[in-house]
């Protein structure tokens, strides 16, 4: 991305470029001087669609990391005074299933779990991706050849093969398993993204500069080299979530994701899938939380990607 | 032309063999054949049959020299047996069939969707049409397959049907049971079969191929030989089909090429919805079975379909590009 053309590269570096901030009693006139940082701020506040997503997101993931606690029925429980496979009602705002469970204190639950995963598997991929990509790029040559030809393996197969293959067994012992499984397949998009923009700012003056100073190769990568990256990565990373999410229902789906007593939104949806004619709540309950947090997870991705883009001027509605 | 595809070829060639290699060792640790694991639990179990089934899974060699074995094999084009003895191979050039018949066909016309689409919304950016066409494709990715496909069945289908008066539209199955004999009808039902998994799959993926053709059609429009091309008076509808849209298609070739994977896992799961007997139906069954023989076949077939697919993208991109033509 063309914001490494700024030669802005470390939050130290900054600070001397732009001076003291703040007015200073030796200044006569102060500029408005704007970080990148705030500057993205503003971008991505500007884009309406995507603010709107955020807040959205941040509601949902904290009502499915603490909504469980305060809802009045427990997720595991099965009441005898509900209704079986009752409709929608003001008691129970998703209904109950078959066994007598209430579905919103499942939809919570089942939504806690899709996102803890969610979280985790954007950790390890970006972690791994990051890492990868910034060693193939940096040092090139053979290391360079070695690990562009093992992403090339890992996309021979399809994503979703490789993974309900690896998740009969890490599914069995759990969630955090299956998150890490799915993390150490997804991170093959962000290495190549970091690999390509690593690859054209190595030659670039500031890490001359950074070498002739006698920095290491370590302090290069995450001090000088990285920063410049980080738009990609959280655009890249953001995206990966919605990938997650999207993956863990289908592999729930296939029978090959999380196994109850566990539960996540891809297993309800897929259980309720059969029922979508006679009990069509328990397939949208799960289904619409589903929708919404992928597409707000999209939508703010595509915000920050606008927000990060130095060439974006125009700000869209 | 020909010595860039034959040089791509061999490419391809270690990729697929490495790619092999580590998926046996990923098959072979994924855990024990249903058979053997039957036995083995069984109440009082029965040394020499474990032993039989052991010999027959070849778990007294070591891991290298089981593949060693199971690559001679497949080299001579025998994939071995599942674990029912019925040859690998067999099965899976049938359900082969039955994806790529879905898969090829729903790939095309969301191509051709995507391209119209991309290309007016770029044209008209910000117009009523750019927003929703946006606002569909955002919420079509955003939507589990499955989810979707559920809806079609449940929906689509019985009014459609409804609505013209006689059951064309089918929810189950990849063809009726009993085929007509005339070539029309038979061609009909087929096609009857595969509307609704086939809007499925299109569905999903012109939605990120529309909006990839947006994005880099707005950059070839903005490009300064679009404005030499204009300027020198070249009509609008040349301007745009050959100056912007060729390069367009290049990174737009590029997406539907790496995508192609991502393709055939949508199919797997629509596959399972509308009860299609293709390679879904295999996978499965290997994977929630153990049946080594069957999985590692099943990954090379689509490894090799997967290699083969990037490898026409290539040759595209050579097309498409000619300063890429070595």
């Amino acid at each position: 991305m063309s914001q490494s053309s700024t030669s802005v590269t470390t939050p130290e570096d900054a600070e001397a470029v732009r001076g003291p901030t703040g007015p200073g009693p030796e200044r006569e006139f102060t500029v408005a001087a704007r970080s990148q940082r705030s500057m993205v701020a503003r971008r991505f506040i500007r884009h309406r669609l995507a603010a709107a997503s955020l807040v959205v997101l941040v509601f949902v993931i904290l009502l499915s990391l603490v909504g469980g606690r305060l809802w009045k029925y427990d997720y595991s429980r099965t009441y005898s005074d509900f209704p079986i496979n009752g409709g929608p009602s003001l008691d129970h705002p998703l209904g109950t299933d078959s066994v007598g469970h209430d579905l919103f204190a499942q939809v919570l639950r089942g939504a806690q779990k899709s996102v803890q995963i969610m979280l985790l598997v954007a950790i390890v991929s970006t972690t791994i991706g990051i890492v990868i990509g910034a060693v193939a790029g940096y040092y090139r040559g053979f290391i360079d050849a070695i690990l562009m030809r093992l992403i090339d393996l890992i996309l021979t197969i399809p994503l979703l093969v490789i993974a309900a293959v690896l998740s009969v067994r890490a599914s069995k012992s759990g969630s955090f398993a299956l998150a890490l499984v799915l993390g150490a397949l997804v991170w093959t998009t962000l290495a190549r993204i970091v690999r390509a923009e690593v690859l054209s700012l190595r030659e670039k003056e500031f890490v001359e500069a950074a070498r002739a100073l006698g920095a290491s190769d370590r302090r290069i990568i995450f001090k000088h080299l990285l920063p410049n990256v980080t738009g990609s990565i959280i655009v890249s990373s953001t995206l990966t979530m919605a990938t997650a999410i999207l993956l863990e229902t289908a592999l729930s789906f296939l029978g090959l994701g999380i196994k109850s007593p566990e539960t996540s939104l891809g297993k309800l949806v897929s259980d309720g899938a059969t029922a979508a004619q006679t009990r069509p709540w328990l397939f949208y309950g799960p289904g619409f939380f589903i929708i919404v947090i992928v597409l707000c997870v999209n939508f703010i991705g595509d915000g920050l990607r606008d927000a990060f883009d130095p060439k974006q001027t125009r700000v869209r509605a | 032309m020909l010595a860039f595809i034959i040089r791509r070829f061999l490419i391809a060639i270690p990729l697929v063999i490495v790619s092999s290699f580590l998926v046996f060792i990923m098959v072979a640790s994924s855990g024990t054949p249903q058979p053997l694991e039957n036995a083995r639990l069984r109440p009082n179990p029965n040394p020499a049959q474990i032993r039989v089934l052991e010999l027959r899974y070849h778990l007294d060699k070591p891991l290298v020299t089981r593949y060693w074995l199971w690559l001679k094999d497949a080299a001579h084009g025998d994939l071995g047996v599942d674990n029912n003895s019925r040859p690998v191979g067999e099965q899976l050039r049938q359900g082969m069939l039955v994806t790529l018949r879905l898969v090829v066909v729903a790939l095309v016309i969301a191509i051709l969707i995507a391209l119209v689409v991309g290309v007016v919304s770029a044209l008209r950016q910000y117009s009523v049409f750019d927003y929703s066409s946006t606002f569909a494709s955002f919420l079509f990715f955003s939507l589990p397959v499955f989810w979707l496909a559920v809806l079609l069945k449940e929906f689509g289908a019985i009014r459609f049907n409804n609505l013209i008066g006689h059951t064309w539209v089918y929810t189950v199955g990849e063809q009726s049971v009993r085929l007509p004999h005339s070539f029309w009808a038979r061609m009909g039902d087929y096609a009857g079969h595969m509307v609704l998994p086939c809007l499925t799959l299109v569905l999903i993926s012109f939605a990120q191929y529309s909006r990839f053709t947006r994005a880099s059609m707005l950059e070839t429009m903005n490009a300064d030989y679009v404005r030499t091309a204009t300027a020198k008076g070249a009509t609008r509808k040349r301007v745009v089909t050959r100056h912007a849209l060729r390069n367009a298609l290049i990174p737009v070739t590029t997406v539907v090429a790496l995508d192609f994977g991502a393709v055939l896992g949508g199919a797997i799961i629509t596959e399972r919805v509308f009860q299609w007997r293709g390679m879904g139906t295999l996978l499965i069954r290997g994977v929630t079975q153990y049946d080594p023989n069957l999985v590692q076949g099943w990954l090379m077939v689509t490894a090799v379909t997967v290699v083969v697919f990037n490898l026409l993208a290539d040759i595209t991109y050579a097309w498409l590009d000619p300063r890429i033509r070595l």
